[in-house]
């Protein structure tokens, strides 16, 4: 699942497009979109507002292996109008954190140093882009994950042989997103596919709920229980444990799931 | 090799910092102030950027060269460790430092001259005493080496210092520097070892058993010291059997007067590392079964353990003196 988050609706109707996403929901000035493989939140400009739409996004979709995408523009010094950067560190002019964003594949763009602004400015520096969101998207997309899965795309919109003018050409704004949409989504792929997720074989989720129903587990059983689970189905999630069902109590039921684990572990190991 | 390198600024303008900048012209520099901010944030996924890991060129400021636990000598006055470098080329499953470090990212540090000074400074501190010095602790020693220049570098320090040894601890086959020069007498080159089913299973990226045999037996020709490390000894099915045969195969390929040491010791890890480990690796059967927490610490369960470890010392013992081996208890 990918979770997007534009400062403007320009920047997020070719996303909305590309997948086809439906309105969902608003809170505040965060307005909300989603798809079978993507959700997008529309925050509105500036850092505190991208961290607030980002976090409503999070609390409304529990995903915890999403890849989280911040894409928008950005002025910088010397790349063309229209070409993409990923920011490999984020900074702000109000805060003294930086963020050094990771990467499990190469990336397609070049990386680039994301200084966010209060404000619009066209006093460029060499190697820096400039932009409003970044690093409030940042801040609050590490409540939900990790570096590797957090990340800002920007495509230039402005540079010192264009400086920024308003009002914002947002039919050109959407023009060059859209230009980009693609590459992003097979870096998504890419990136996605480098987290894992394994859910119980249907043999194993019978015996969960079968032993659910059948026995009382004190919080600690149910955690030890759903961890053996999760060891047989790494191990061998076919295999029928039926047997152990056959327990008296909770605590003969966990000693004969370790002893499966045990045995099965001692083969597989190499 | 690198799509990135951070570059902490205090050694921005180092000879060996712009020496590897030019050697990996493509990738992308990123300036941090402290290396710690890319290496240290808790956010981080190891297992993902061990996928494509950067470099990481920094200074190592103080504790720079360090006492071992009490358990890992061999046999000198005393025992010291020192890391060029944290983490590592390979990525083998049973490693702590998957469970140490926050970042898979390779972190130099590149102030080679100040570490050279405290080895100095401890030996100094230790007239007439043996010390010796492990270099292999949170990295391989010989794996980066023709990237970091670790050997050219360190060794010829300990040519000049005959009560002071140096442990090259590797699965590297990457020996090339140490074949150009004359063997010294005091520099031992240590060899992680594990049987093929273990090897190919457990110890992803590293080079076969049998290459690993190889680099030993030329070193061995050359007249370099050869330190055997059976450690950590991996339980399975059939272990015992399939350990004792690799060990009269190790000992029947390598010649035994270049054998300085043999050490063993068994899976084990602190808990919250292995922890750590488990969560990285949940599918992991290592990390699953016949293990029990005794004293902060995961080890095999004592049976096993104490079969492992005895069965395989005893074979062990029937090539080499009770004076060069080392069992960790």
């Amino acid at each position: 699942m990918i979770h997007f988050a534009t400062a403007l609706h320009c920047e997020a109707n070719p996303v909305i497009h590309f997948y086809g996403m439906k309105p969902c929901g608003q809170l505040g000035k965060a307005r909300f979109f989603k798809g079978e493989t993507a959700r997008l939140v529309v925050t509105g400009v500036g850092s505190i507002a991208s961290a607030i739409g980002v976090t409503s996004l999070g609390e409304r979709y529990s995903e915890p292996n999403a890849l989280w995408l911040n894409l928008g523009i950005c002025g910088h010094p010397s790349l063309y109008i229209g070409d993409a950067l990923i920011a490999s560190s984020i900074r702000s002019e109000a805060a003294k954190e930086r963020f050094f964003p990771q990467f499990p594949i190469a990336t397609p763009w070049r990386g680039q140093e994301v200084r966010t602004l209060a404000s619009p400015s066209s006093q460029y520096q060499p190697g820096v882009a400039f932009d409003m969101e970044a690093y409030g998207f940042y801040s609050a997309a590490l409540a939900f994950t990790t570096v590797e899965y957090a990340h800002c795309i920007k495509i230039v919109s402005d540079n010192e042989a264009q400086p920024a003018n308003a009002p914002l050409d947002k039919s050109l704004i959407s023009d060059h997103i859209e230009t980009h949409i693609q590459s992003i989504d097979t870096f998504a792929g890419q990136i996605l596919d480098t987290l894992g997720t394994t859910e119980f074989s249907e043999s194993l989720a019978a015996l969960q709920k079968r032993a659910l129903s059948k026995f009382r587990f004190a919080e600690t059983q149910r955690h030890q229980f759903t961890e053996r689970l999760r060891k047989l189905n790494a191990l061998e999630p076919e295999t029928e444990f039926d047997t152990t069902l056959q327990a008296p109590d909770t605590k003969a039921l966990l000693n004969a799931l370790q002893v499966q684990i045990d045995q099965l572990a001692s083969t597989q190991v190499c | 090799m690198f799509d990135r390198i951070y570059i902490e600024e205090a050694v921005r303008d180092l000879p060996m910092t712009r020496k590897l900048i030019e050697r990996f012209p493509k990738a992308e520099q990123i300036a941090c102030e402290r290396y710690g901010e890319v290496f240290n944030p808790k956010r981080q996924n190891f297992r993902a950027q061990k996928r494509n890991p950067a470099l990481i060129l920094a200074e190592k400021k103080g504790n720079r060269v360090l006492p071992t636990p009490p358990d890992y000598g061999l046999g000198a006055d005393h025992h010291f460790y020192f890391s060029h470098m944290l983490n590592c080329l390979y990525d083998c499953r049973y490693c702590f430092l998957q469970g140490m470090y926050q970042s898979a990212n390779y972190l130099l540090f590149v102030n080679f001259d100040d570490f050279i000074e405290d080895i100095r400074s401890e030996i100094d501190a230790h007239p007439g005493e043996r010390c010796f010095f492990f270099s292999g602790y949170d990295c391989d020693s010989l794996a980066m080496d023709s990237v970091t220049g670790f050997v050219d570098r360190f060794l010829p320090l300990f040519s000049d210092l005959p009560t002071a040894s140096l442990e090259l601890r590797t699965k590297s086959v990457n020996t090339a520097s140490l074949l150009k020069r004359e063997p010294i007498e005091n520099v031992v080159t240590a060899f992680s070892l594990n049987p093929e089913p273990v090897a190919e299973a457990l110890e992803h990226k590293a080079p076969s058993v049998d290459a690993r045999l190889a680099a030993i037996n030329k070193l061995a020709s050359a007249g370099w010291k050869i330190g055997l490390r059976f450690d950590p000894l991996i339980y399975f099915k059939d272990a015992v059997d399939v350990y004792q045969d690799f060990i009269d195969r190790v000992f029947n390929t390598v010649p035994m007067d270049a054998v300085h040491s043999v050490t063993l010791g068994a899976f084990r890890s602190p808990k919250t590392i292995f922890k750590k480990m488990e969560s990285l690796y949940p599918e992991e059967p290592l990390f699953m079964g016949n293990l029990q927490l005794q004293g902060g610490m995961i080890s095999y369960a004592g049976a096993i353990e104490d079969e492992l470890i005895g069965t395989i010392s005893d074979r062990i013992l029937g090539f080499v003196n009770r004076d060069r081996f080392f069992p960790c208890q």
